[in-house]
């Protein structure tokens, strides 16, 4: 009987001591704070939550450097921040905010610098790119603009804090000038006209460049229109930068063709079909023929808009 | 007589300094952590259940400029050749043939098309990272409770706890995780959750220079992040594999997978 009372005693001292080990590993091995609100240590989520965040911010930047801030910030790149392209500033920050720097001047310098590629990481033609946003294929782009070196930067032509403005005098640098929308920056249509305010950027208009033709255009009857009327411009394309002449029979007719509701006396005008077939003959050529030509107007009456001579003599840009 | 004398005064002067430090140190360590200034505002746990952290990327938006992937690694500090968030890019040619790819995490954008010989009929990017998933399948085959879900529904994991076994890389069916090799530890997108409660966004939101992506509290009826998916349709990645994202994908094509 007492025998067997030892070897129960022996199980249950084993099974205390197993206990009471485990017990002990247990209160030694568990990290502090494991399992207070869940199987994982609660210290863990305070020690993530309380590193030092590395960029700061465009108001950062701001404090500083207002002057530059508000005029990328009323640029259409007002959404890239500057850290985009300049790099994190905590660096930065830290050097020009503490009393005693423990940042060294060398390491607060802001890393990034200009780079092509840095404007191209948007900017490039892509075909996944969302066909509204304006891409360039760099090639193009400078065989266009008759840039023979391709290590130009973008920044030689394109203010990097504004850059829908150009630095580069338009007939140099041979970029068609976009054309600008007050409500581009300005939030509604402004009260004053842009000529009237100081120091405003220069908005180009195509009288800047094409003021032979301009001139010629306003002698002629259609002198009452705007040149965006036909020339139309295409802002968001491969083409971005390029005004397209709009000669295309159907658009004049908008205005021309007779309709009973329109003023005879205005506008002087026409019933199409009739015209074509007294045409025709004259042209050695059937209605249908003339009407499918894509100039079918201005072929005859170019110089109702204006001097055709002047296109003829190559006088498109005469600004020196 | 006089080394007894001298005796006695240096330990007169020892227990006077002893004293003095002594006092010197409580009353520095009171101004220390006795200034509420440098004390950092801290939420405590039940702060943090006020808030249940979305994400929201509309992928009609992105232009795969790859902002967010720089930003996030300098920002995180994360290791060469792995990424928090990248940018996947999808090309649909006239064969109907996907290509897919992410050239270095689309950390230097994208150099050129990747379909040259055919036309491209459809093509779009999609900007990745963590899911934060409710039902997270990483968290769940942990072995030692280094990957958790914080009160306020943001999957992390604990450094100093991880053993790098790598059970939660495998399981992540998004493939949001990896082994940091110099820490020997698995990593992952954070939220970036030393900004988050600092009242910052994310990186990646921040650097967006088109507003494709976006965080929220879910629990705040008046957050954009809610009136956003209010307005607009979005769905989920994977939302077969039952895990119950909260990255929410807007304009998202049947083909991502």
């Amino acid at each position: 009987m007492m025998t067997h009372a030892t070897h129960v005693l022996r199980v249950v001292l084993v099974v205390a001591a197993l206990g009471v080990g485990g017990l002990a590993a247990q209160r030694l091995l568990k990290p502090a704070s494991f399992g207070e609100v869940g199987h994982y240590r609660k210290d863990s989520v305070y020690e993530i939550m309380s590193h030092e965040p590395v960029h700061q911010g465009r108001e950062a930047c701001a404090e500083c450097h207002e002057d530059i801030h508000a005029l990328h910030d009323k640029d259409i790149h007002y959404g890239v921040e500057c850290e985009d392209c300049h790099g994190p500033g905590n660096l930065h920050v830290r050097h020009h905010t503490e009393d005693t720097p423990t940042v060294s001047e060398e390491e607060a310098l802001m890393p990034m610098e200009y780079t092509l590629e840095g404007c191209l990481f948007c900017h490039r033609k892509l075909a996944a790119r969302p066909t509204n946003f304006p891409q360039i294929d760099p090639t193009e782009h400078y065989k266009f603009l008759h840039v023979t070196d391709n290590t130009t930067r973008c920044i030689e032509c394109h203010s990097p804090h504004e850059p829908i403005y150009l630095l580069a005098k338009v007939n140099e640098a041979r970029i068609h000038p976009v054309i600008h929308q007050c409500e581009d920056c300005h939030d509604g249509k402004p009260e004053k006209d842009h000529r009237e305010v100081e120091g405003h950027p220069v908005i180009f208009t195509c009288r800047d460049c094409h003021k032979a033709i301009v001139e010629d255009f306003e002698t002629h009857e259609h002198a009452f229109m705007d040149c965006t009327a036909c020339h139309l411009f295409h802002a968001e394309n491969e083409n971005a930068g390029r005004i397209f002449k709009n000669g295309n029979g159907k658009f004049c007719l908008l205005c021309h063709e007779k309709k009973p509701f329109k003023d005879g006396e205005a506008v002087p005008q026409i019933v199409s079909s009739e015209h074509l077939a007294e045409m025709a003959p004259d042209l050695n050529m059937t209605p249908e023929e003339i009407s499918h030509h894509s100039r079918a107007c201005l072929d005859c009456h170019f110089d109702f808009i204006h001097d055709s001579e002047l296109i003829k003599k190559g006088v498109i840009v005469d600004v020196q | 007589m006089s080394s007894e004398a001298e005796r006695t005064s240096s330990r007169r002067r020892f227990l006077q300094y002893a004293l003095y430090g002594a006092g010197g140190l409580c009353v520095g360590s009171v101004t220390v952590l006795g200034n509420p200034e440098d004390v950092p505002q801290v939420p405590s746990i039940e702060d943090l259940h006020a808030f249940e952290w979305g994400f929201l990327v509309d992928t009609t938006r992105c232009i795969g400029c790859g902002s967010c992937v720089r930003a996030c690694k300098l920002e995180n500090h994360v290791p060469e050749t792995y990424f928090r968030t990248w940018v996947e890019r999808y090309e649909i040619d006239e064969d109907e043939t996907i290509t897919v790819d992410s050239p270095d995490g689309a950390l230097e954008s994208f150099k050129a098309n990747s379909v040259q010989t055919k036309k491209v009929v459809k093509a779009f990017f999609v900007p990745k990272l963590c899911n934060h998933c409710v039902n997270s399948a990483c968290t769940q085959v942990c072995p030692v409770g280094a990957s958790y879900h914080t009160p306020d529904g943001v999957v992390l994991v604990d450094q100093d706890h991880c053993v790098g076994c790598g059970y939660c890389v495998q399981a992540c069916p998004y493939g949001s995780r990896y082994i940091d090799h110099e820490k020997g530890v698995a990593d992952k997108c954070t939220l970036c959750y030393h900004r988050i409660h600092k009242g910052l966004s994310p990186a990646c939101v921040d650097a967006c220079p088109r507003e494709a992506r976006l965080h929220g509290n879910l629990k705040d009826p008046k957050s954009r992040i809610r009136a956003v998916l209010h307005e607009r349709r979005y769905s989920l990645l994977k939302p077969d594999m039952g895990t119950n994202p909260k990255c929410y994908y807007i304009g998202l094509d049947m083909e991502v997978k």
